[in-house]
């Protein structure tokens, strides 16, 4: 290589370094952040919870916890292995089967919304069984509205939930 | 001199490496999004309220115009210390969160039937919360009601003496003090019942976050406990969801150290249109759900927070 090629060599290496150095100064005199800004939200598949409460709904008629039961782990099992992932609909905290690992919701669906559903089921008398759905229903309120919304803004998802069970036990 | 190319890109190339190593930063306002400093402020919610001059204004109006006297505010700004302290919330935030529901109003919206009502503006769920559930997330706050309050201060309820006519102003004819203690509107009972809601928020959370293994800061998680209170857990559940499922862990993490994170999560329109779009089909719903949860935000957080530039 003779001097000529060597300096163009050089000057080209040089270009390069200042290009990526300008570049690393920008970014920090412009101070991107790539946090909290959310890329996209992943909407759900058309309506699938409603399907599911329309299972649970159909099933409800016959009064039978069993069947609703039954009822609920087959739509289950269908949209499952529809959709292969696991879900991430975010509506589907009545149904944590359907919610991956990470998602928060899974937790308030095992340790608040499962709990009081057990509780409604094992109730014997009515006032029990009244109890036992209040509760459930108070999880479901102040979990979706908090203190200070007014109760008609419950999402219609979950007023059907409340009233299918409020069937069940009437 | 005579002009050489090697000279000038060098001297050029020095001085872009200046600029980098000295991390030299754009005044604030040709930032689109501040970098914020690395740890959370440590004096969050450690002042006394309120910091904003809105509230300080509104606080000298309602004073001068006698619809707070000085004694009211003595007795609300006691039973809130007392509150923060048997409950464990920050007092500056609940002092903060109050005024922002109610004006520190015991009987605002009394005669309602419906919706929000009383200093803490609590609806019938949150009653019922207390009413059916109160141990569920912190143990012995049923007893602590009863025991700081009033043996029969369980169950709460929203009765009001005398019963509310429409057409008259709701707290005219009306004392705090001369309400049933299980009453909302007793200020001792509201203010009591405010502060253990809110900790039942802060406590869900913080469990849910425990649980998964979540780093937090537990100032920081007063912030999100305080939109939980106002608009429900699941707007922050999904919102963190949300963060987690398309920033990863880094994202989520920054969110639940850093109170400028936080604050900027909870008060941009476009990032809660995108996380709640999954919740409020209707847009109208939603978008009106969303600025009042910003505006709320907004109004709590500067009252109750010092240092950080919200």
């Amino acid at each position: 290589m003779n001097l000529k090629d060597r300096k163009g060599a050089a000057l080209i290496v040089g270009f390069l370094v200042l290009v990526a150095l300008l570049f690393v100064a920008a970014v920090n005199w412009l101070g991107f952040d790539p946090a909290p800004v959310l890329k996209e939200a992943r909407i759900l598949a058309p309506h699938e919870e409603t399907l599911l409460l329309d299972e649970i709904e159909r099933a409800s008629a016959s009064r039978s916890w069993s069947d609703v039961e039954s009822a609920r782990k087959a739509a289950l099992k269908r949209l499952r292995a529809k959709n292969q992932a696991p879900g991430r609909g975010l509506r589907f905290y009545f149904f944590p089967e359907m919610l991956g690992d990470q998602s928060l919701e899974s937790d308030i669906s095992q340790e608040e919304i499962r709990p009081a559903l057990e509780s409604l089921r094992a109730a014997e008398t009515a006032p029990e069984r009244t109890s036992a759905l209040n509760t459930l229903r108070s999880r479901v309120e102040n979990y979706e509205l908090g203190a200070t919304t007014d109760e008609v803004q419950l999402s219609p998802e979950a007023s059907r939930f409340l009233w299918v069970y409020e069937k069940l036990i009437r | 001199m005579r002009f050489r190319p090697v000279t000038a890109l060098l001297a050029t190339g020095f001085v872009a490496f200046a600029l980098t190593a000295c991390q030299i930063r754009a005044p604030d306002d040709l930032v689109r999004h501040k970098r914020p400093p690395a740890a959370p402020d440590p004096e969050l919610f450690r002042v006394k309220p309120p910091l904003s001059e809105k509230f300080q204004r509104e606080l000298e109006f309602l004073n001068s115009t006698r619809q707070l006297s000085s004694e009211e505010l003595t007795h609300i700004e006691n039973a809130v210390k007392g509150s923060s302290k048997r409950y464990q919330v920050p007092y500056t935030l609940l002092w903060c969160l109050l005024f922002q529901e109610s004006r520190f109003d015991v009987f605002r919206n009394a005669s309602q039937t419906n919706g929000a009502r009383g200093i803490g503006q609590f609806t019938r769920a949150a009653l019922k919360e207390l009413n059916l559930d109160a141990d569920k997330f912190v143990p012995g706050t049923r007893a602590l009601l009863k025991k700081t309050i009033h043996p029969y201060v369980m169950p709460l309820s929203f009765t009001i003496v005398p019963k509310p006519d429409p057409k008259l102003e709701e707290r005219k004819g009306r004392k705090t003090e001369s309400q049933p203690h299980s009453s909302y509107f007793h200020v001792d009972t509201a203010i009591g019942a405010s502060a253990a809601y809110l900790g039942n928020r802060y406590h869900q959370l913080k469990r849910t976050l425990d649980r998964k293994g979540w780093k937090y800061d537990p100032e920081v998680l007063w912030m999100f406990a305080s939109a939980a209170y106002n608009k429900g857990s699941r707007t922050v559940y999904v919102l963190l969801t949300q963060q987690r499922e398309f920033g990863g862990d880094q994202a989520v993490n920054e969110l639940l150290t850093n109170p400028h994170f936080a604050f900027s999560a909870l008060t941009r329109k476009e990032l809660l249109e995108l996380s709640l779009t999954t919740l409020w089909d209707d847009p109208e719903r939603r978008s009106r759900y969303i600025t009042e949860l910003i505006a709320n935000m907004k109004a709590i957080h500067s009252c109750a927070i010092v240092g950080a530039r919200l």
